[in-house]
C-alpha cells in the first residue's frame, strides 16, 4: 500500500481530535464560568473542542477525496531519517546530560556525536570543530554577558 | 509644538557632549550584540548593567539604556534572517521570509532592508515620540480592555491571511498555538491550567523556546536530511549583490511606511508592546501586497514591515514610559527602576520638570538610530558571509547556541527541553505541510485576547454589547469584517492561498 | 577607516563588558560548615520575577545601594528564578541547603504562595533561614481626580448601595491588594468586583480611564500621578501610614476593625545556614539600612524602613502567614 499525503492527512485529524479529546477532559475540570463572566476554563474548552472539530474535518475532508488523487507522501528514506531524528537525538542525550557533566562538556559531545557519528568527518578539522563552537559560546554568554551556566559536577 | 522643538535643541546640545555620545555608542553596540545573539534580551542586559549606569548621570544612564533596548531591535533580525533563529520575540516573525530570502541567497538585500526600515521607523518613531506624545499618551489611557479584545480580534483574524496551502491546517495550528499559550497560572482566578504539577509550566511556555524549537531545531533536521556537501545555500560574492538594489528599497517603501506608523501606535499601548507590531505589520503588509503568494517565500515586504514596525515600537513605548511613568515591557520597567534609584518620579508632569533628563534622551535616540544604521549595514556582508561555512559545521553551531540561547532567557532547563520537543514537533509540521506560523502568531495574539475578553465581560457584567458599544472596539471589529469580506466581494483580489477552502 | 574605528569600538565595549562583569564567573565554593567561615567571595542574590520585575529592580537598587556605600566589595550577581510565583525559587534555595553564598529577597508572595499555587508542593517559608526583613511598602488606596469617593468610607457605602458592581482593580486574585480588597469586603459586609491586569501601568491606565473605580498600590505607583492632579489617595491600607501620603486616613481611622496583609520585603537564606554565614549577611543589611543613599532611596520611593533580624523577622513572618491564611480563607481561595 502507498503512503498518500491524503493517507498521512487522514491519519493527523485523527491523532489531533484524540488530543482535543485530551485537553477537552483536562479543560473541563476548570471553571467554564465564574461569577457570571468566562472562567478559566472556557477558552481551553473552546479551543479544544476547535481541535476535535478541525482534527475531524481534516480526516472527513481527506477520506472523500479518491486516493488517486493525491501525491505520495514524501516519507524520508531511512538514510534521511537517521540522520535528521539523529541530530535531534544527539540534542535529546545531550540535553539530558548538562545538569551532571555541565554545559561545555555535553556540547562537546553534541558536536563529536553530530560531526563523528552522523557526519563522519574526521581528521583536525573536525577536533577543531568540536572544541571551537562550545568554547566560543560558552565565552560569549558565560563569560561576556555573565549567563550562570551550570558547569555540573554538583557545582552548580 | 514650538517647546518641543526648543526642547529638542536643547536636548541634542546636551546629547552631543562626549560623554553622551561615547554612552549612546556604548548603549547601542552592546544593544545590536545582545540582539544578535538569541536568548538573552534586552532587559537582561540592561539589568547587568544597571550598576555601573548608576555612576552615570541620569541623562547619561539612560541614554545608554535606551541605547541597549533599541539597538537589540536592530541586531535582532540576524539571526533570523541567517540561520532562522529568532534572536528575540520581536523578531520571529522576521525568520518567516528574511530565512527564505537567505535560502535564494539574497541574505545581504534582507539584512540590508532590516537595517534601512528599521532606521527609517526607527526615526519616523522618535518625530512621534518628540511632537505626539501627549496626544498618544491619552489614547494609550483610553486603550481598555474592549479596546485591546477588538484590536486582538484584527490580529487573530489575519491568521486566514498566514495560511498556507490549506486553511483548515493553518486554523488547526493556529488553536494549537493559542491553547498552548494558556498553559501556566492563570491571573484572574489564581487557578493553574495544564501544567501536570510542574512548577516550571506555571509561567506558561517560554515564547522563544518554542519559536527557536520550531523554527532554527525544525529546520536544521529538514536541511541535514539530504548529505550536507558545502554551504546550503549559495552567498553571492558582489559587492552590489549583498546590499538591497533599487528595486528591493522601492518594493519595501509601502511595507516600511505602514510598519513606522503601526508600530509607533502599538508599541505604545502598554501590553501590547514591539512583538505584536511586527505581527500585526507583517500581516497588514500581507493583505495589501501585490503577490501575498509571495509571503513566506521570501518576500522582501515581509522582513521590511516587521522590522521596521519592532523598531519603531521603541520609540512608542518610550511615551508611556515618559509622559506617564507606565512602562509597557520588561526594558522599559528596567528603564524606570533606574529612575527611580536616580531619585525621579517618571509621569504626566515629567517633561515639564525634568526636561534635561527627557530631551537628552529622546535626542540622543536620534544619534543612536544614524550610528545604528551606520554600524550595521557595512556588518552586513560580514553576516552574509556566515552563510559560506560549510553547513556540516554550521548546524552543530546553530543547535548548541540555541540551546545555550534558550537556557539563558531565565536560567532554566526546562525551557530547554522545550526547545527539544518544539524541535521535534517543528520537523513534523515541515514533514506534513502545517504551517507554523499561525501557531506563534495565535501564541502571542491569544492570551492578550482571552484576558482582554475576560476583563471586558468583568466591565460589562458578562454582557457582550460592551464590544459594540466602545467606539475603538466597533472600530476594530469593523475593519476586521472589512478585510474578510472584501476579497470575496472584489473577485480579481483573492489571494490564491485563501480561495483554496476544504471541501 | 571605518572598519577599523567599529573594531576599536567593539573590543572597547568588550573590554568595558569585562570589566563591569567584574571578572565574570562565580566561585564554587560554597561549604558554610561551623566554625571556619570565610564570607563568600561573591554571594548570588535570588529573586523571583525576571528582570524589569518588582523584586528584580528592588534588589539591584539595592545592590547598587551597597556599592555605592561600600558595604560590599564587588558587584553581587543577581539570579532570576522565576517558575511559579516564588516556589521556583524556594525550591532552588532548598537545593542549597547548608550553603552560605546564596540569599533571596522575599515578598508577601512567598507567603501566599505555598498557600495557593499547588505546584509548589510542600515546601514552606518556615523550611529556609530568616535573616533579615528591611521594609514594608505602605499600600494606599487611589481613585480618579473626578471620584465621587472622598474616602474608603465613601467607597465602601457606595458598593453597599450596589454590591457587586464597583470595580477595584490590580494584579493577581492572590496577591496583597487583592486579600485586603477581600478582608474589606468581608469586615463591611458587601461585595465588589476585582479587575485583574499583569503590570501596574495597565493597573493605573485603568484608573484613569475610569474603567476601575479604585485600586490598592504602593505610593511609587501613583505618586506621578497625584502631582499632575489626575489621581486622588484617599486611604492608607496599611497600619504604617505612608511617608508620601501621611494625611491619608487608615482604615482603622476611619472605622474598620481589620487586619490587613501588609506588603514586605525581606532577605531569606537557604535551609541550615551556619550561624556565622547569618550573622554576616545580618551585619551587612543593618548596616546598608543606615546609610544616607539608602535613607534617600527609601524616602523618595516612600518605603518604611523596619529593620527586622533574625529570630524577630522569623516571628513576623510567622504571624503574617496566618493573616494571609486568614485572607485566603476569607477570599475564598
Amino acid at each position: 500500500m502507498k503512503l498518500t499525503v491524503r493517507k498521512v492527512d487522514m491519519g493527523i485529524g485523527v491523532v489531533v481530535a484524540l488530543f482535543g479529546v485530551f485537553s477537552l477532559s483536562r479543560a473541563l475540570k476548570l471553571d467554564f464560568y465564574d461569577e457570571g463572566v468566562p472562567g478559566p476554563g472556557f477558552f481551553p474548552s473552546g479551543l479544544a473542542m476547535l481541535l476535535i472539530v478541525g482534527g475531524l474535518a481534516l480526516t472527513v475532508s481527506r477520506f472523500v477525496k479518491p486516493d488517486s488523487e493525491s501525491e505520495d507522501f514524501d516519507l524520508p528514506s531511512r538514510f534521511q531519517a537517521r540522520r535528521s531524528l539523529g541530530v535531534w537525538i544527539a540534542l535529546l542525550a545531550t540535553v539530558a546530560l548538562v545538569n551532571a557533566i555541565g554545559f561545555i562538556l555535553a556540547m562537546v559531545l553534541l558536536v563529536a556525536m553530530v560531526l563523528l557519528g552522523i557526519e563522519r568527518r574526521r581528521g583536525p578539522a573536525a577536533i577543531a570543530t568540536i572544541i571551537l563552537i562550545p568554547l566560543l559560546v560558552y565565552l560569549l554568554f558565560a563569560t561576556l554577558l555573565q549567563v550562570p551556566l551550570p558547569t555540573g559536577f554538583g557545582g552548580g | 509644538m514650538v517647546d518641543a522643538l526648543q526642547g529638542l535643541t536643547d536636548g541634542f546640545a546636551a546629547a552631543l557632549t562626549p560623554t553622551n555620545l561615547f554612552w549612546a555608542l556604548f548603549g547601542v553596540t552592546a544593544g545590536t550584540m545582545v540582539g544578535v545573539l538569541p536568548g538573552l534580551g534586552p532587559p537582561a542586559t540592561i539589568a547587568i548593567l544597571l550598576p555601573l549606569s548608576i555612576n552615570l548621570e541620569p541623562a547619561t544612564g539612560l541614554i545608554m539604556m535606551a541605547g541597549i533596548y533599541y539597538g537589540a531591535k536592530y541586531g535582532g533580525s540576524t539571526t533570523s534572517i541567517l540561520l532562522n533563529i529568532p534572536g528575540e520575540d520581536a523578531s520571529v516573525v522576521t525568520a518567516f521570509d528574511g530565512y527564505q530570502m537567505a535560502r535564494q541567497g539574497r541574505a545581504g538585500p534582507a539584512l540590508g532592508i532590516a537595517a534601512i526600515g528599521s532606521f527609517v521607523a526607527g526615526t519616523v518613531g522618535l518625530v512621534g515620540l518628540t511632537f505626539l506624545a501627549p496626544a498618544v499618551a491619552a489614547l494609550a489611557i483610553i486603550f481598555g480592555p474592549p479596546e485591546y479584545a477588538g484590536l486582538m480580534v484584527l490580529g487573530l483574524s489575519l491568521v486566514l491571511m498566514l495560511a498556507g496551502s490549506s486553511l483548515l491546517k493553518a486554523m488547526m495550528s493556529a488553536a494549537f498555538g493559542f491553547l498552548l499559550s494558556t498553559i501556566g497560572l492563570d491571573l484572574f482566578s489564581g487557578t493553574t491550567r495544564f501544567t501536570m504539577g510542574q512548577i516550571e509550566l506555571t509561567n506558561g511556555i517560554e515564547f522563544v523556546a518554542l519559536s527557536i524549537g520550531l523554527f532554527a531545531i525544525g529546520e536544521v533536521m529538514m536541511n541535514v536530511e539530504e548529505e550536507t556537501g558545502r554551504q546550503l545555500f549559495k552567498v553571492p560574492k558582489r559587492l552590489k549583490e549583498l546590499f538591497p538594489s533599487r528595486k528591493d528599497v522601492k518594493d519595501s517603501a509601502a511595507a516600511i511606511g505602514q510598519g513606522s506608523v503601526l508600530g509607533f501606535f502599538v508599541g505604545a499601548l502598554p501590553g501590547a508592546g514591539s512583538t505584536v507590531a511586527s505581527f500585526i505589520s507583517y500581516t497588514v503588509a500581507k493583505r495589501f501586497a501585490k503577490h501575498p503568494e509571495e509571503f513566506g517565500k521570501g518576500a522582501i515586504q515581509g522582513v521590511a514591515a516587521p522590522e521596521s514596525a519592532n523598531n519603531s515600537a521603541t520609540a512608542g513605548a518610550m511615551v508611556p514610559l515618559l509622559t506617564l511613568g507606565i512602562p509597557g515591557s520588561a526594558s522599559t520597567a528596567m528603564m524606570l527602576g533606574a529612575l527611580f534609584l536616580y531619585g525621579l518620579q517618571p509621569g504626566p508632569l515629567f517633561f515639564r520638570d525634568n526636561p534635561d533628563v527627557v530631551w537628552p534622551i529622546i535626542a540622543s535616540m536620534y544619534i543612536g538610530n544614524v550610528i545604528l544604521v551606520l554600524l550595521n549595514l557595512p556588518l552586513v556582508p560580514l553576516f552574509a558571509s556566515v552563510l559560506r561555512i560549510p553547513y556540516h559545521i554550521l548546524y552543530p553551531g546553530i543547535v548548541v547556541i540555541s540551546v545555550v540561547g534558550v537556557y539563558s532567557i531565565r536560567n532554566s532547563m526546562f525551557d530547554v527541553w522545550m526547545l527539544v520537543v518544539f524541535g521535534l514537533l517543528g520537523y513534523l509540521m515541515r514533514k506534513t505541510d502545517f504551517p507554523t506560523a499561525p501557531l506563534v502568531l495565535a501564541f502571542v495574539l491569544g492570551p492578550l485576547f482571552e484576558r482582554a475578553v475576560r476583563r471586558s465581560l468583568i466591565l460589562s457584567a458578562g454582557s457582550p454589547t460592551i464590544f459594540l458599544t466602545r467606539p475603538w472596539s466597533l472600530a476594530f471589529l469593523t475593519i476586521t469584517v472589512v478585510l474578510l469580506v472584501s476579497p470575496l466581494v472584489l473577485r480579481n483580489k483573492i489571494p490564491t492561498d485563501v480561495i483554496e477552502v476544504e471541501a | 577607516m571605518t572598519i577599523l574605528v567599529r573594531a576599536r569600538w567593539f573590543s572597547l565595549f568588550v573590554l568595558l563588558s569585562l570589566v563591569a562583569a567584574g571578572c565574570g564567573l562565580q566561585g564554587d565554593d560554597g561549604g558554610g560548615s561551623g566554625a571556619d567561615f570565610e564570607p563568600p567571595s561573591k554571594t548570588e542574590f535570588l529573586v523571583h520575577t525576571g528582570p524589569g520585575g518588582g523584586s528584580d529592580i528592588f534588589v539591584r537598587d539595592l545592590i547598587s545601594i551597597m556599592r555605592t556605600e561600600d558595604v560590599i566589595s564587588s558587584n553581587w550577581p543577581v539570579r532570576n528564578e522565576e517558575a511559579g510565583e516564588g516556589a521556583g525559587a524556594m525550591n532552588y534555595l532548598m537545593g542549597k541547603s547548608g550553603e552560605s553564598d546564596t540569599i533571596s529577597a522575599i515578598t508577601t508572595t512567598w507567603v501566599t504562595t505555598p498557600l495557593t499555587i499547588e505546584e509548589a508542593g510542600d515546601v514552606t517559608l518556615e523550611d529556609l533561614t530568616a535573616i533579615a526583613g528591611l521594609i514594608v511598602e505602605p499600600e494606599v488606596m487611589a481613585v480618579a481626580e473626578d471620584s465621587p469617593y472622598q474616602s474608603i468610607t465613601d467607597f465602601i457605602e457606595d458598593a453597599k448601595k450596589q454590591p457587586g458592581k464597583l470595580i477595584q482593580t490590580g494584579g493577581s486574585t492572590t496577591e496583597v491588594g487583592a486579600l485586603n480588597g477581600a478582608l474589606l469586603q468581608a469586615e463591611s459586609g458587601t461585595e465588589w468586583k476585582f479587575l485583574s491586569f499583569e503590570e501596574v501601568g495597565q493597573r493605573v491606565a485603568a484608573l484613569l480611564n475610569r474603567d476601575a473605580d479604585m485600586m490598592f498600590g504602593s505610593a511609587q505607583d501613583f505618586a506621578a500621578h497625584v502631582e499632575a492632579g489626575k489621581l486622588r489617595i484617599i486611604a492608607s491600607i496599611s497600619p504604617d501610614p505612608s511617608p508620601v501620603f501621611p494625611d491619608a486616613p487608615t482604615v482603622q481611622d476611619e472605622g474598620f476593625d481589620v487586619e490587613l496583609v501588609p506588603q514586605v520585603r525581606g532577605i531569606v537564606g537557604p535551609p541550615d545556614m551556619s550561624d556565622e554565614a547569618i550573622q554576616y549577611y545580618e551585619d551587612i543589611f543593618e548596616q546598608t539600612l543606615g546609610t544616607p543613599s539608602w535613607e534617600e532611596y527609601a524616602e523618595k520611593n516612600g518605603l518604611v524602613t523596619q529593620l527586622r533580624l533574625g529570630d524577630e523577622w522569623e516571628a513576623f513572618l510567622a504571624e503574617k502567614h496566618d493573616t494571609v491564611e486568614q485572607a485566603l480563607e476569607t477570599a475564598e481561595l
